[in-house]
């Protein structure tokens, strides 16, 4: 068994791009590049492409929801300000 | 065809295994056995519960009329939820650590526990959900009807006559029986209904399976695969053209903001959440769910233009497909999706907004108003109870109402995505506090209010069809005839879609009030607090929230609100525990900070933070913030102060040490250098004798014929030269050993002066040689010091005979006296030679010095007295030092701490 690591940065600011990268190539113009007709083994290409970035994302997530491990402890996301001992109110 | 009775009995059949799910559910989740139902899977479809009716048979409908738009509704939430990590990650973090209830508690506990804001969002949520049960009414009364319907237009999907009022009410009470039974059978402290959880998993299961079902028998059964279906599609059925303008954009938007904000969602997503891990496998199974569901919607849409005669209600395609294609097993299957569809969705939506009505309208009025005694135990826990099968009943109702006096109307379809757009409103609030500290409660309040009423102004109203409340003529022209203020072109704006429109002007509107108002007006503390807890829940530990607030009261009172609350069970285990917790042996915990925060908590999972904080207002005195301790969490310039002042320690330290390190290493160079200075100064001083020996011997040995007077004086200068070597080397060797050595002296109680006496003795006749003239100066007697006579006296031998020897005055004295202080033993002994020159006096308790280097005096010494003196009285623990000062002459001085002093 492994002790639960934060996740390292790279895939955080994956998990973070990753809906950004599915709202760009959903909304125009983007997608319009594939609405002008044309088929693929007789479906229209634009529902090809639709459900096939769509089912990118999917996996994507998968992938990081997998890879992305517990949430990393408070202390772990902040400078060590927080592991200074006395916290409570003075007095 | 199927009968109505066949239809009805396996609606019953199929309610009556739905109860036995939710009883199964609660019964495991009571006796502490969640097994599955803690499961992600079930997490995640119970998420589903999105999906609605309105989805189940409309997305068909939407795909038959535009296409590819119907896709919008799913892209929103699955971009939401591929992006759990930014946005619902926080949400549920935040809504564990504060025990949020639901939508209206998350925005009223975020700006200070405002009362006000959690009412306005009850009523957003209550006013843009009651049409939404109606639809869903509506959608199960028509589908009972179209499915049972044995006359020749039934593939049409149009029921011949108007709804059956009947079906409607009797699937109400049905609902509602259901609801009050497993979702309001206790306040628990965390809101969570494992029974309903369960029955709402096996619901989308159901509604997915028949959904696919269809879709295969349509695709692969019906037209014989994909491109088949494709080939019968027209180019403009797709409207691939024109689906992606503002309209794609609105929506994507909408079904993006809804599957956080409404109030179903945010009850499954986040209240029902048992476990944060959940949310990584909801991430992408959710999504995946979405994408299995909307997978046939367009082949069923084409499927039922082109087989289906023209006319047919493209929102029924689902249920008449399989009709038409003469599988009736099929058709109750499809049936029994959209109910469940339509059944979740009311149910968890009943459940939510009870729990929003009961907490944040009926509970303050009535703690306004006196309407719950203030002494019975477990009074409040029974009058929430209470308040929530009303409420339940109240929804249920309303919608059966609003079912019946507009079921006949088009005013029902479209109301799926005018209540996205109203309860979208709380949006900006949303997200505004969970990223930004200094939104507040009135820049939440404004924008909401104006969001609001633009929200019905501009799309909620006009959608209530021509004759309620807006007059077409306002609709047309604008109110009064004011055409600026035409609901669907304010000031103007008349190219887009209604929606489109409503979203532009209620959101942009809502944002820049709250934004505005937010900076233009400070937080309160309570808000600044509440703030900086949920903006920053990743990095203050939950420890450190404890205490922020300072208040005090009695553990009586604390015990009978909690007992009012939560009854008198839950009351005394939540006392035991915390007393437990504090670490007495009874079981009356002690009132502090910590402990009343606590039990706000444990009271806001039941009642709502703001009614909660309200009720502990009560019975605490003396709130108050503590301002230091905020700061210090809530100041992001502050942490970073506090981080390097740390590494400003941390760098002096290194410092520090640096310079030890560097002085030591000094040290160290400089002790090698006098070491090899004090070895070519040994072998130097070793080398004379030796020299003057070797060449005196050798004079002997050659020359056999020197005369015995000449031969006796050679050997003697041989004799006195191997003296002097054996001299240097036994000073050598003591030097050595009183510098390192190890063996202990042995010092007794002496009387100094006597070891005085001995060596002005001694010297006398050294005196006399020289002509110098021995003076005894002032003497003390009487002194006891610590030490070795013997040793003693070699370091006054060797000072006093030094200043007879090295005396080169014309009239030569040298004077010896003592006197005592009130620490010490002192000696001076002083001469009127040439004394000490400055630069060397620093030196001349070094080995191999003679301060008198610079006196031509035919009797050299080795050089190692002075030293050899030094390392005496060092060891003796007193000291010898030169005097300064003016004139001729040197005074040496040694002193010797009495025992016990310092010296």
């Amino acid at each position: 068994m492994k002790a639960p690591r934060p996740a390292p940065a790279r895939l955080r600011d994956a998990a973070v791009l990753l809906p950004a990268i599915g709202t760009f190539l959903f909304l125009p113009p983007a997608i319009t590049l594939f609405s002008g007709g044309g088929t693929l083994a007789g479906v229209p290409l634009i529902v090809i492409y639709l459900f096939g970035v769509w089912l990118a994302l999917i996996a994507g997530a998968a992938f990081l929801a997998r890879r992305l491990a517990e949430p990393a402890p408070p202390v772990a996301e902040t400078p060590p300000a927080d592991e200074t001992p006395a916290r409570g109110p003075p007095g | 065809m199927l009968s109505a009775n066949v239809v009805l009995v396996t609606a019953l059949l199929y309610v009556a295994l739905l109860f036995a799910v939710a009883f199964v559910g609660d019964r495991r989740a009571r006796t502490g056995r969640l097994g599955w139902l803690q499961s992600p899977v079930v997490y995640t479809l119970s998420i589903s519960v999105y999906c609605t009716s309105w989805t189940f048979y409309g997305a068909v409908g939407s795909a038959a009329r535009s296409g590819l738009e119907f896709a919008t509704i799913y892209i929103g939430p699955t971009l939401v939820f591929v992006g759990w990590w930014l946005l619902l990650r926080k949400i549920v973090r935040i809504a564990h650590t504060q025990g949020i209830t639901s939508i209206a508690d998350m925005i009223s506990s975020r700006y200070g526990k405002s009362a006000t804001l959690a009412a306005l969002v009850t009523l957003i949520a209550v006013v843009s959900t009651t049409p939404y049960i109606a639809l869903q009414l509506k959608a199960v009364a028509t589908s009972v009807q179209v499915i049972s319907n044995s006359g020749p237009d039934t593939l049409l999907g149009t029921p011949e006559a108007a709804p059956d009022f009947r079906v409607g009410f009797w699937i109400a009470v049905g609902m509602a029986v259901f609801t009050i039974l497993f979702g309001t059978r206790n306040i628990d402290a965390k809101e969570r209904h494992h029974g309903v959880v369960a029955a709402i998993a096996l619901e989308a299961i159901v509604k997915l399976v028949a959904l696919l079902v269809v879709g295969v028998m349509v695709v692969f059964g019906v037209a014989g695969g994909p491109e088949r279906i494709f080939a019968l599609a027209s180019p403009e059925m797709l409207h691939a053209q024109d689906a992606f303008g503002p309209r794609w954009v609105a929506v994507i938007f909408l079904s993006a903001a809804a599957v956080i904000c409404l109030p179903r969602q945010f009850q499954v997503t986040v209240v029902e959440n048992v476990d944060e891990g959940h949310l990584r496998t909801a991430a992408w199974l959710f999504p995946l769910y979405l994408f299995l569901l909307s997978l046939f919607v367009l082949p069923i849409a084409i499927a039922g233009v082109n087989y289906l005669p023209a006319g047919t209600d493209p929102d029924m395609f689902v249920l008449t497909l399989p009709i038409w294609a003469s599988r009736n097993d099929i058709a109750l299957l499809s049936f029994l999706g959209g109910f469940s569809a339509a059944t979740s969705m009311v149910i968890v939506a009943c459940i939510a907004l009870s729990t929003m009505i009961s907490n944040h309208i009926v509970m303050p009025v009535a703690l306004r108003l006196r309407w719950v005694s203030h002494s019975a135990s477990g009074e409040i826990r029974r009058f929430l109870l209470v308040s929530r099968r009303i409420s339940i009943c109240v929804m249920l109702f309303l919608g059966f109402l609003y079912f019946r006096f507009s079921g006949d109307s088009d005013a029902l379809a479209s109301i799926g995505l005018i209540a996205f757009v109203g309860v979208a409103q709380v949006l900006p609030s949303l997200i505004g506090g969970l990223f930004w500290r200094h939104a507040n409660a009135d820049g939440a309040l404004s924008g909401l209010v104006v969001g609001t009423l633009l929200w019905a102004y501009t799309l909620f109203l006009p959608s209530f069809g021509s004759d309620l409340i807006l007059s077409p003529q306002a609709l047309a022209d604008g109110p009064f005839g004011f055409a600026l203020l035409r609901p669907q072109a304010l000031f103007g704006l008349d190219s887009f879609d209604p929606l489109v429109h409503a979203m532009f002007w209620s959101l942009s509107i809502n944002t820049l009030l709250f934004v505005l108002v937010s900076l233009w007006r400070e937080p309160r503390p309570l808000e600044r607090l509440q703030g900086t807890l949920f903006v920053d829940v990743f990095r203050t530990p939950a420890a450190t929230a404890v205490g922020l607030l300072r208040r005090s009261a009695t553990t009586d009172d604390l015990r009978l609100l909690a007992q009012r609350i939560l009854g008198d069970d839950a009351a005394r285990r939540l006392f035991e525990q915390a007393a437990q917790q504090q670490g007495h042996d009874r079981d009356i915990p002690v009132a502090d900070d910590a402990f009343i925060t606590q039990l706000e908590r444990t009271l806001a999972g039941s009642i709502g933070g703001a009614s909660a904080h309200a009720m502990i207002s009560q019975v605490v005195t003396g709130e108050t913030i503590s301002l230091d301790a905020l700061v210090r969490i809530a100041d992001e310039t502050q942490r970073i102060r506090e981080y390097s002042h740390q590494l400003e320690q941390q760098s002096r330290e290194l410092e520090a040490t640096a310079r030890q390190l560097g002085d030591a290493n000094e040290r160290l160079r400089r002790l090698d250098v006098e070491k090899d200075h004090f070895l070519s100064q040994v072998s130097h001083e070793v080398r004379t004798p030796m020299t003057s020996i070797r060449s005196f011997s050798e004079i002997l040995l050659d020359d056999r014929h020197l005369d015995p007077a000449q031969r006796e004086r050679f050997l003697r200068i041989i004799h006195e030269e191997s003296v002097r070597l054996t001299r240097l080397l036994d000073s050598t060797l003591d030097l050595n050993l009183l510098e390192h050595g190890e063996t202990p002296w042995q010092r007794a109680a002496i009387d100094p002066e006597l070891a005085l006496d001995n060596s002005i003795g001694v010297c006398q006749g050294l005196a006399a040689g020289a002509h110098v003239r021995l003076i005894e100066g002032e003497r003390a007697r009487g002194a006891v010091v610590e030490a070795e006579a013997d040793r003693l006296s070699q370091v006054f031998i060797n000072l006093i005979s030094n200043a007879i020897k090295y005396n080169t005055s014309e009239m030569p004295w040298v004077r010896v006296s003592s006197r005592l202080d009130r620490q010490a033993y002192e000696v001076l002994i002083e001469d009127n030679g040439p004394g000490i020159r400055a630069d060397e006096r620093e030196l001349i308790f070094s080995k191999f010095r003679r301060g008198w280097a610079h006196t031509q005096t035919s009797t050299p010494g080795i050089g190692l007295g002075l030293a050899i003196s030094w390392q005496i009285m060092r060891r003796l623990g007193g000291s010898l030092t030169l005097v300064d000062r003016i004139g001729p002459g040197a005074c040496f001085k040694v002193r010797l701490p009495y025992p016990g002093a310092a010296a």
